[in-house]
C-alpha cells in the first residue's frame, strides 16, 4: 500500500476481519471432520480383523464378522447403480441437449432438483408401498430399486452440469460434417463429457452405498449369507445401525469395523472419482 | 482495424499469385433475407454467386452478417430454432433453403470449418475416420489410405504420421485447424466454408493455412471470412465487402483493393472506418 488514508486503512481493517472469519469456519469445519474419522479409526480399527470379511453377522456373544452384510451392499448397490445409470445419463441427455428450453424440460429439471433433495427415508417408504407389500415380503430386489431412485437425480443432474461444458461449437462442428444428431451425441458429445458423467455416477455410487434408510423398510436385513435377490438380505448400513443401538458390546465393535470399511470405501470411490475428473480436458 | 494499411501493401499479396480463370458459377445466391430469433434483421437481400474452383472472401466490420451468410450456406442456423432464412440460396441450380432439403446430405457436399479449431476428442485417426463412415463403408486398408490422403491434402500427414492414435487434443492450435480442414475435406465436399480459420492462429500457422487455401481452390468453391484484409488480398479471386447485413459491393479482388466503386468499400479496405 503506496498510500494509506483513513478509508483504505478501514478497507484493510475490514479485509482483515473476514479473512479471519473465514479461516475460522474453514478451521471449525475441518475439525469435525477431523474428529469423525479419528473416531471411526479409534473405535473401527479394533474389530478390523481378516474375520470380518470371512464370517456371517453373528448372534450376541459369539464371534462373528459382516461377509454376509457387505456382500449384500455391494450387490444391492450394484443392481441400482446398473438401473440408475443408463436412465440417469439418458434423462439427463434429453434434458440437456433435446428439451432445451421448453416449457415440460424445465418442470422436468426442477422436478429432479426436488427429488435430489428428497429424504431417503421417503424413498424407502415410497418402494415399500409399491413394491414390498404387493409381494408381500421384504427383498434384495425392492433395496436395489429404492437404491437406484436414489441415485438417479444425482446422475441425471451430472449428467446434464457434464454435458452443458462441452462447448457448442463441437456440437456445430460435428453437425457441419453432416453427421445425424444421434451421431453427434453418442460418438462426440457424450465422448467429451464422458469422464465427467463416470465422475457423476461414482459420486452416485458412493451416495447409495451408505444409505440407511431406504433399505431399512426394503432389504430389511438378514443374519445368514443369502445371494437371493427375492429375499430380505444383510447390508452393511441397516447391520451397523442395528448393531450399534444394541447392548452387546461385540456387536458394538461390528458396528464401528463397518462404519470404517463403508467409510474407507467411499472414501475411495470419491478419491476415483476426483482423480477422473481432473483428469478432464 | 487497428492502424490503417496503405491500399499498396494490402494488394502486395496479389502480385505472386496466379489468376484463375473464370469457372463456373457453383453457388447463387438470390434476395436472401436473414432474421435471428429475436427479429433482428442480420441479412438484407443480399445477391451473389459462388464459382467453383474459386475462393470469395467476405470482409466488413463485426456484425456485418458475413459468418451469418456462411452459416446460411450450409444451413447452420438450422440447429438454432427461430432463426429464419428466406430468398434463394442455390447449389448447382437447386434451391437448399427448401424445406424438403436433407441436411445431412447437404452438410457432406458443403463443409465448414470454424475460427476456433474444434479436434473431437478422439484420435486423430478417428476424427477424419468419423467424417468417412457417415458416407462410406471401407475395408481397413481403404480407410487408413482415405485418412492419409486427407492428411496429406490438408498439409498435416508429415508432423502427425507417427503418432495418428494420439488425441487429436494434444496438437497445436494450427495443427488443430488443419485437422479440421482435413477432417472437412475427407467427405469429399464441393464447397468449403472457412469461417474465419486462422484468425486463432500464430502467424506462422497462418500462413500455413492460406497456402493450403491457395492448394485447395484447385478443386473446391471455397468461401472464406476473414477480418484481415491482407488474408483477403492474398487468398481470394472475388472479394464481398458487407455492411450491417447488405452487400455493399462484390467483385473482383484486385477491384476491391484498388479500384472499388464504393466509398465505404475504399474507406474500410484502406482502414479509414471498420
Amino acid at each position: 500500500m503506496t498510500t494509506s488514508s483513513p478509508v483504505t486503512a478501514r478497507r484493510y481493517r475490514r479485509n482483515r476481519v473476514a479473512q479471519a472469519l473465514s479461516v475460522l469456519s474453514a478451521a471449525v469445519g475441518l475439525t469435525i471432520l477431523a474428529l469423525i474419522l479419528w473416531t471411526l479409526l479409534w473405535n473401527g480399527l479394533q474389530g478390523l480383523r481378516l474375520s470380518l470379511f470371512t464370517e456371517m453377522t453373528p448372534p450376541p456373544g459369539s464371534d462373528g464378522g459382516l461377509a454376509n452384510a457387505i456382500f449384500g451392499s455391494v450387490a444391492m448397490t450394484l443392481v441400482g447403480i446398473l438401473i440408475a445409470a443408463p436412465v440417469g445419463v439418458m434423462a439427463g441427455t434429453y434434458l440437456s441437449e433435446y428439451a432445451g428450453g421448453s416449457r415440460i424440460g424445465e418442470a422436468a429439471k426442477f422436478i429432479n432438483d426436488v427429488l435430489l433433495s428428497a429424504p431417503s427415508i421417503i424413498v424407502g417408504l415410497f418402494i415399500y408401498a409399491v413394491l414390498v407389500v404387493p409381494f408381500g415380503h421384504f427383498s434384495a430386489w425392492s433395496g436395489a430399486v429404492a437404491l437406484a431412485v436414489i441415485a438417479l437425480p444425482v446422475i441425471n443432474r451430472t449428467t446434464q452440469d457434464m454435458l452443458a461444458l462441452v462447448p457448442n461449437s463441437l456440437r456445430e462442428a460435428a453437425a457441419a460434417l453432416g453427421a445425424p444428431r444421434w451421431k453427434v451425441m453418442v460418438f462426440v458429445i457424450w465422448r467429451a463429457a464422458r469422464s465427467g458423467i463416470l465422475t457423476g455416477i461414482l459420486l452416485a455410487v458412493a451416495r447409495i452405498s451408505g444409505e440407511t434408510a431406504p433399505l431399512l423398510f426394503t432389504a430389511l436385513n438378514n443374519q445368514f449369507w443369502s445371494t437371493n435377490m427375492d429375499a430380505p438380505m444383510a447390508n452393511l448400513p441397516v447391520v451397523i445401525y442395528q448393531f450399534a443401538m444394541s447392548p452387546y458390546d461385540d456387536w458394538q465393535r461390528l458396528a464401528w469395523a463397518g462404519a470404517l470399511v463403508i467409510t474407507i470405501a467411499i472414501l475411495t470411490l470419491n478419491i476415483v472419482a476426483r482423480t477422473l475428473a481432473g483428469r478432464r480436458r | 482495424m487497428t492502424e490503417p494499411t496503405p491500399v499498396t501493401d494490402a494488394f502486395a499479396g496479389l502480385k505472386n499469385r496466379r489468376s484463375r480463370e473464370d469457372h463456373p458459377v457453383k453457388v447463387e445466391v438470390r434476395g436472401l433475407q436473414f432474421h435471428y430469433a429475436n427479429g433482428h434483421q442480420a441479412l438484407h437481400d443480399v445477391n451473389l454467386t459462388l464459382r467453383d474452383k474459386t475462393v470469395t472472401a467476405f470482409i466488413g466490420p463485426s456484425g456485418c452478417g458475413k459468418s451469418t451468410l456462411l452459416r446460411v450456406l450450409n444451413r447452420m442456423f438450422d440447429l438454432y430454432p427461430g432463426q429464419k432464412a428466406t430468398g434463394e440460396v442455390l447449389l448447382d441450380g437447386r434451391n437448399i433453403l427448401s424445406p424438403r432439403e436433407d441436411l445431412n446430405l447437404l452438410r457432406a457436399k458443403v463443409g465448414m470449418v470454424f475460427q476456433k479449431p474444434t479436434p473431437f476428442p478422439m484420435s486423430i485417426y478417428e476424427n477424419i475416420a468419423f467424417g468417412i463412415r457417415l458416407y462410406e463403408r471401407l475395408s481397413k486398408a481403404e480407410m487408413a489410405d482415405r485418412v492419409e490422403a486427407a492428411l496429406r491434402e490438408a498439409a498435416l500427414w508429415d508432423e502427425v504420421k507417427d503418432k495418428l492414435h494420439q488425441s487429436g487434443l494434444g496438437l497445436s492450435g494450427g495443427q488443430q485447424q488443419r485437422l479440421c480442414i482435413a477432417r472437412a475435406v475427407a467427405v469429399k465436399p464441393e464447397v468449403l466454408l472457412l469461417d474465419e480459420p486462422a484468425s486463432a492462429l500464430d502467424p506462422i500457422s497462418t500462413a500455413k493455412i492460406e497456402d493450403l487455401i491457395d492448394k485447395l481452390a484447385d478443386e473446391y468453391c471455397i468461401a472464406i471470412v476473414t477480418h484481415n484484409m491482407q488474408q483477403a488480398a492474398r487468398t481470394s479471386d472475388y472479394t464481398a465487402f458487407m455492411y450491417l447485413g447488405q452487400l455493399i459491393e462484390f467483385d473482383r479482388t484486385e477491384t476491391i483493393f484498388t479500384a472499388p466503386k464504393n466509398s465505404r468499400t475504399n474507406d474500410y479496405v484502406t482502414g479509414r472506418f471498420g
